[in-house]
């Protein structure tokens, strides 16, 4: 295993526009923190590369983009969305922990991938709503952040779920939820609510709850940055 | 990048959500999101509720999240 972390992002399409500013955020923290990653972005997403990129064995594969249940998708220098792993080639992952925030490749693609000797595999096993918003970059980064700075699998993956359920940095509420449960938190939010005559955007729960849902860990929880 | 399962438009929730969107504030409801699997375009909330109301693909994801939520959410206020 190799010391660094490969990141791959494409920039296709409007859908991607957004998942390609998360994977900025994740870019920018390797950079400062002094973190060896090497970053394939945008026309540079290509299976080629991504496939040279995987045979030095890198220990992180994280990856912004689309995919589907057996595959994860990069692109080629014509913007043509095109498949970079798929259950076929799930060996190329050896050996690494993956986190995505592609649709559904919890679902085959990451049973596969843990069969063939990956280490972890964080990611979705359904549909996933992403938005251009700073808070949903957060939440949606928080499993990467936290394996880029030693947690283990399972702990990026709890951080990651709790951080859905927080859609705010509100100490208090953390500590309320904590100590008296999230009935108690979500009576108390709708007291405020009708108090102040705030309106709820329960769309946005809604898509928050239901990647909250679908978020899965397979493999190994102990899983970690090599030290 | 499909295989997703889907759930057609209920009329009343249809209804709900529009009243929702009137009550939201503006940056809200012009916030563009995706639907990663489904489709590559961003929609904003309006426009979800629109899909919604055409009973699209889009729309029918945006459904079925809603009924998963809610049962999930019941299910879980019985125990």
């Amino acid at each position: 295993m190799s010391p660094f972390v490969l990141m791959v992002a494409n920039r296709a399409d409007q859908a991607t526009e957004i998942t390609y500013a998360f994977s900025q955020y994740v870019k920018d923290y390797v950079l400062t923190h002094g973190i060896e990653g090497s970053y394939l972005g945008d026309s540079d997403a290509t299976p080629h590369q991504v496939g040279r990129g995987l045979a030095l064995m890198p220990w992180g594969f994280f990856h912004w983009d689309h995919g589907d249940r057996e595959t994860l998708y990069g692109e080629w220098t014509d913007n043509t969305i095109v498949a970079i792993v798929d259950v076929s080639v799930a060996g190329l992952l050896r050996g690494c922990i993956i986190d995505t925030c592609s649709c559904l490749s919890a679902a085959e693609l990451g049973p596969e991938a843990i069969k063939k000797g990956a280490l972890a595999y964080l990611g979705y096993n359904e549909i996933t709503y992403v938005s251009a918003d700073e808070e949903t970059k957060r939440v949606m980064n928080t499993a990467k952040i936290a394996l880029l700075d030693g947690k283990t699998a399972g702990e990026a993956w709890q951080l990651q779920h709790d951080a859905y359920g927080e859609p705010s940095r509100c100490g208090v509420a953390r500590l309320v939820r904590r100590i008296l449960g999230q009935d108690v938190l979500d009576a108390l939010r709708s007291l405020r609510d009708a108090l102040t005559g705030r309106v709820v955007n329960v769309l946005a729960q809604y898509f928050y709850s239901w990647n909250q849902s679908h978020w899965v860990l397979l493999g190994d929880a102990n899983a970690r940055r090599p030290s | 990048m499909h295989g997703a399962m889907l759930m057609p438009a209920d009329p009343e929730l249809v209804a709900a959500m529009k009243q929702l969107l009137v009550e939201l504030r503006p940056e809200e409801r012009s916030q563009p999101w995706s639907i990663m699997g489904l489709s590559g375009k961003t929609f904003t909330l309006e426009e979800l509720v629109k899909e919604v109301e055409a009973d699209s693909d889009v729309g029918r994801a945006v459904m079925r999240t809603i009924h998963f939520v809610e049962i999930k959410r019941l299910m879980g206020r019985k125990r």
